[in-house]
């Protein structure tokens, strides 16, 4: 048996579609609020003015390059590790102003959510380890036609999971502005 | 058929039906949330809170004279901060230069900013806000507790506080001036007050 090394290729291709999906929604909210992104750059205070146009770009362009990357085998490996060292890159970004209590800035990841807080980074760090797996080497078995309903399920399933975990995160932010203002007025 | 592959394809089905009524709901509730409590602009709760009076800030303009923000002349003070640097303040600066026209009877408008002077000297040149006065105080920004651009608080004429959040488009820069027109602090107490009128 070769499958202690290795994973069942179910597994890796659905987290590998599953990211790239991630992956691809966050290029096209970066690329329909362009100038908003550049907006939420400036506010995490780390890239001087004249950079922040080309680094939305150079970010885009990384995103769709490693969502494209995960769609084929060959490629996959690469395209894996590159998106969990991106995904773990974006959660130290947030960790800089969200250890600095500036919480208001938008995360700029596409989605529901709207402010940073630490349930982004659990999110990033869940998000780059299904990366990881992406990346496993997988064993030859051959897919069934079990497998390819299987696949665009598991892919559509944890979508929703994830959609449903920001809106969560989205509506917990209502509930402490509502709670803060219904204290203000006392 | 197997009976485990019917097992399996039939829970797939049920898993997705499942995910897609678990997120609607969490959506649902997202809208309620919007609908009871918009954010309009009224989005931070830190900084001086509203009803409160403002410290009396004395300042120097970049474009020349003294502001005295907060001392409470009869006017009232709409405070904007921003930065050369904020793309979405850049795209308010024409919004800002109409209300500064169309409220000027009782409104002034009050740019502020911090940093280097040469580099908001620059900014001022570039957008032709002469007619603005513009400070740079930390000070200013750290008292409102200022952490998102671009931000805006109403100060009424007697230095209170009336209104304050952040601003990204104009329908959220008239919002503070419905809560000043209707004198109350939030959403929630308007609707209360309307719905118990005693």
């Amino acid at each position: 048996m070769t499958g202690l090394q290795t994973l069942d290729p179910l597994l890796a291709v659905a987290a590998a579609g599953f990211i790239a999906l991630i992956l691809a929604r966050a290029a096209a909210h970066k690329m329909s609020e362009f100038v908003a992104f550049t907006g939420t750059l400036s506010d995490y205070r780390m890239l001087p003015e004249r950079l922040l146009a080309p680094a939305a770009m150079l970010l885009i362009g990384v995103e769709t390059a490693i969502a494209a990357g995960l769609l084929w085998s060959g490629t996959r490996p690469f395209a894996g590790i590159a998106a969990a060292a991106l995904l773990l890159l974006y959660a130290a970004v947030m960790a800089v102003p969200l250890s600095q209590g500036r919480t208001e800035i938008s995360c700029g990841c596409g989605g529901p959510t709207d402010h940073l807080s630490p349930a982004l980074l659990v999110r990033n760090g869940v998000l780059a380890a299904l990366a990881l797996v992406a990346a496993a080497p997988v064993s030859d078995r051959a897919l069934s036609w079990l497998d390819v309903l299987s696949l665009p399920f598991a892919v559509v399933g944890m979508w929703f999971i994830l959609e449903t975990a920001e809106q969560a995160l989205q509506n917990e932010a209502y509930i402490r502005a509502l709670k803060s203002r219904l204290r203000s007025e006392v | 058929m197997d009976g485990l592959v019917v097992a399996v394809v039939l829970l797939w089905f049920l898993v997705i039906a499942l995910a897609v009524a678990v997120f609607a709901l969490m959506r649902q509730i997202g809208v309620l949330f919007e609908r009871v409590a918009p954010m309009g602009a009224l989005i931070t709760d830190s900084g001086p809170k509203v009803g409160e009076t403002s410290r009396v800030f004395d300042l120097n303009s970049l474009t020349g004279g003294a502001v005295s923000l907060g001392a409470g002349k009869g006017r009232s003070q709409l405070v904007f901060f921003l930065s050369p640097t904020c793309p979405v303040c850049k795209k308010l600066l024409p919004v800002l230069r109409s209300t500064k026209a169309a409220e000027s009877k009782w409104l002034d408008v009050v740019l502020a900013s911090d940093g280097e002077a040469a580099q908001h000297q620059r900014f001022i040149a570039e957008k032709q806000l002469q007619d603005f006065p513009y400070v740079l105080s930390t000070d200013l920004g750290m008292t409102f507790k200022v952490s998102r651009l671009p931000y805006a608080v109403l100060l009424d004429g007697q230095g209170v506080v009336r209104a304050k959040g952040l601003v990204n488009n104009r329908e959220q820069l008239d919002s503070l001036f419905n809560a000043q027109d209707l004198g109350v602090a939030s959403i929630q107490k308007y609707l209360s007050e309307a719905h118990s009128p005693a």
